[in-house]
């Protein structure tokens, strides 16, 4: 017992796929216990496997305990799947048996499992009020923040940035917790991890995001003269409006841009099939009138950026207005 | 003939045409108001007639527009285009599913319970605030500050209101006030403005304010009192895209608790804000997480992948159950006594993608109202819309005593109230 004590390697999920060092001892051959995930999560699935050097285990009567207390044995009994802990709390598993050759086998694994979250966010262009989350787009930037969970101090770890498995020096250090980089190219995915240690080896936790690149979305709503932008209900590819005038605002999700106003942008217009003319201010409004005429418009809009040349971005809509004015000496605007 | 005799047929001819003259004049008048009224329907305007005896005539009241009186467009209320509004001041039970207001509203919550149960809530198009009561049907107006294009609005306990719209720019512009008095006393209301806000919320009493501003790098947490005084930044993250809410109550602590903006395809996290600052995580690295807490601890969340799951956990250290219903936990609210919760669930799956269309307005769904039981894991429908009705329930809130939920229509923005107890 003294010995195995002796032996005991602590693992705190640091390296994989060795999940347990030791020193070996005559007569006793090592085993070493993989863990899988390498980083496990506070209370979480972890699958175990005791592996040994030119040992074949499917013959071995395997005895596995946690915490001293036996969980699993059996012949061939070579992996096992336990809970890991809240984060921060340490679970002791030990694996041994005794060959036919009577040779003693014994591995053991310490599991520390500690929590790290990953948040992306963009910073490309969403209305007001939007609840949902920006996307990136080419031109904008990603920004990637870990958490880590726990009474750990993020300010106290070392952080290790990866973009598609290449480490970003320039980004990883101490406290560095947050990480902002150009959104993928279009069309791209680009995967990130970041792993978070201490020091003294007591915290060590890996998270990663999978990251695609998406292109700005453009959705037409009315823009009521008392409701303002109906955000609510985006006109789809044909819609009736009951009004004779309505102005619609285009609105660019996602677009690489902090406002809505911004210069960069272009918007060109087309109502059944004619071009209309750019306008300084409000480019992305058009109001239409259906007064003396069929009411239909067929409006196209399509989204450039004067620098982003990814930017280009198209989208229709059939609109129906009413087509009869108001005969009414007192009608106001 | 003599001349007495002329006379009196040039007299009588004469008040035959003055009567014909005004007849005609009435009539053309009646047109064109008839017109006016139809044209303010397509526009969204109709008469509304409100309540302690502010009901003025409907010919005062468009002659009034007519010919400039300014009072005449307090009177003119706005609703759905081609609908009635349903205000009622009838003192009848109102149905069983009640749409308040038939125009868009920016925001609504219960006030006080029993005999004093209200509903409260402030109109998009005016930013008008209003209380309807729920047993009666009857709607009064409680404050009388002309703002146009609300977009969203909180309304606390206590009487304050944070009115939300937009600046010429684009950007939200957000104002804080009080209603205090009664119903018809007209009390405007008092303004003062927060500027840069991105989100923001009451404290659970009413009394303060958590509010995240963009500061360029990221956003700053602020924490100030109800008048927006005392602001004390409490809180930074280079995360942009944060939903806020504060809950609490009467035996429990109160708590902020900060969620990512959900999207399907990447993770989301909830979490508590702590007073040092730090996050503490609630849940973390559910895709297209969507959460919902209650102050005693239960919580309600949903992930988007794979598919549609709402889950449900008494306490943070308790298993989680997965319920027999799909739906997010925007279309979720937990009653007063927490072992229940109620929900639109959309009566067809969303497709993939959901959350995000759901948003921007792209899809809206057809919902039925269900009941939670989360501790058993157990749902039960509770009400479905009529043929040719059709909600698609969003942020919705139960009353203090369990009896009514009520919610926004996400379709159109207007006022819906489900009486529960039959």
């Amino acid at each position: 017992m003294l010995s195995r004590i002796s032996l005991l390697a602590a693992v705190s999920a640091l390296a994989a796929p060795a999940a347990a060092l030791a020193l070996a001892i005559p007569g006793e051959t090592q085993l070493s216990i993989v863990a899988t995930p390498a980083y496990p999560a506070p209370l979480s699935r972890v699958h175990l496997e005791a592996r040994g050097v030119l040992i074949d285990l499917s013959d071995v009567e395997l005895v596995w305990s946690m915490d001293d207390k036996v969980i699993a044995q059996g012949v061939g009994k070579s992996a096992v799947d336990i809970t890991s802990k809240s984060a921060g709390q340490t679970t002791t598993v030990t694996v041994e048996g005794v060959t036919a050759d009577g040779q003693t086998l014994f591995g053991s694994a310490l599991l520390r499992p500690a929590a790290l979250d990953l948040i992306v966010d963009a910073d490309s262009y969403v209305p007001p009020f939007y609840r949902g989350r920006a996307l990136p787009t080419p031109g904008s930037r990603l920004l990637l923040h870990a958490i880590p969970q726990g009474t750990v101090k993020g300010a106290d770890l070392m952080y290790t940035w990866k973009r598609n498995g290449d480490t970003l020096a320039a980004l990883s250090g101490r406290g560095r917790s947050t990480a902002i980089v150009e959104a993928p190219f279009l069309f791209g995915t680009d995967s990130f991890t970041v792993e978070a240690r201490s020091d003294d080896g007591s915290y060590s936790a890996r998270a990663s995001a999978t990251v695609p690149s998406t292109e700005p979305q453009l959705s037409l709503y009315q823009n009521h003269p008392l409701y303002g932008i109906m955000y609510n209900a985006s006109l789809s590819g044909s819609a009736f409006v009951r009004e004779s005038e309505m102005t619609f605002t285009a609105v660019p999700y996602f677009a690489p841009v902090y406002s809505i106003k911004d210069a960069a942008l272009r918007y060109s217009w087309t109502v059944n099939d004619r071009p209309i003319a750019e306008t300084d201010d409000d480019g992305n409004e058009i109001t239409l009138s259906g007064t003396n005429s069929t009411g239909r418009a067929l409006v196209g809009l399509e989204l450039t950026h004067a620098t982003n040349f990814f930017i280009d971005t198209t989208s229709s809509w059939n609109i129906m207005l009413s087509s009869s004015p108001a005969n009414d000496i007192f009608r106001t605007f | 003939m003599d001349l007495r005799k002329l006379l009196e047929y040039a007299l009588i001819a004469l008040i035959a045409v003055i009567l014909g003259s005004l007849t005609g004049w009435y009539l053309f008048i009646r047109r064109e108001t008839a017109q006016t009224v139809a044209d303010g329907v397509a526009r969204g305007y109709t008469v509304q007639t409100f309540g302690s005896g502010r009901s003025p005539s409907f010919f005062t009241q468009m002659t009034g527009a007519v010919f400039g009186n300014g009072t005449s467009e307090t009177a003119l209320a706005p609703s759905a285009p081609g609908t009635d509004t349903a205000a009622t001041s009838t003192g009848k039970q109102p149905p069983e599913l009640w749409q308040v207001q038939a125009a868009p509203v920016a925001g609504m919550t219960f006030i006080g319970s029993g005999a004093s149960l209200r509903l409260r809530y402030v109109d998009r198009a005016t930013g008008r605030v209003f209380e309807a009561d729920p047993r009666t049907g009857e709607i009064v107006r409680l404050e009388n500050t002309l703002t146009p294009k609300i977009y969203e609005a909180l309304l606390s306990s206590s009487g304050k209101v944070i009115e939300r719209t937009l600046s010429a720019s684009g950007d939200a512009t957000t104002v804080i006030g009080t209603v205090s008095g009664s119903a018809a006393t007209g009390t405007a209301l008092a303004r003062i403005e927060l500027p840069s806000v991105t989100r923001i919320t009451f404290s659970p009493s009413g009394a303060e304010l958590f509010y995240l501003v963009n500061e360029g790098s990221g956003v700053s947490g602020y924490r100030a009192l109800a008048d927006g005084s005392k602001a004390s930044r409490v809180f930074s993250s280079p995360i942009m895209n944060w939903r806020v809410s504060w809950i609490g109550g009467a035996t429990s602590s109160s708590m902020i608790i900060l969620t990512t903006g959900a999207t399907d395809g990447l993770s989301g996290s909830a979490y508590e804000l702590l007073g040092s600052g730090e996050l503490r995580a609630l849940q973390y690295g559910l895709p297209g997480l969507t959460y919902l807490r209650s102050p005693l601890g239960a919580s309600l969340w949903s992930v988007s992948s794979p598919g549609l799951q709402l889950y449900a956990q008494a306490s943070d250290t308790s298993a989680s159950i997965r319920l027999p219903i799909a739906t997010i936990a925007d279309k979720c609210a937990w009653a007063p006594n927490e072992r229940t919760a109620y929900c639109g669930v959309p009566q067809v799956a969303p497709a993939r993608g959901f959350l995000g269309a759901w948003y921007r307005g792209d899809v809206h769904t057809a919902d039925a109202v269900w009941r939670l039981q989360p501790g058993a894991g157990e749902a039960t429908r509770i009400y479905t819309p009529q043929t040719g009705q059709s909600i698609d329930v969003d942020s919705p809130s139960v009353d203090e005593s369990g009896s009514y939920v009520a919610f926004i229509n996400a379709a159109d923005r207007t006022l819906w109230v489900l009486r529960l107890e039959k």
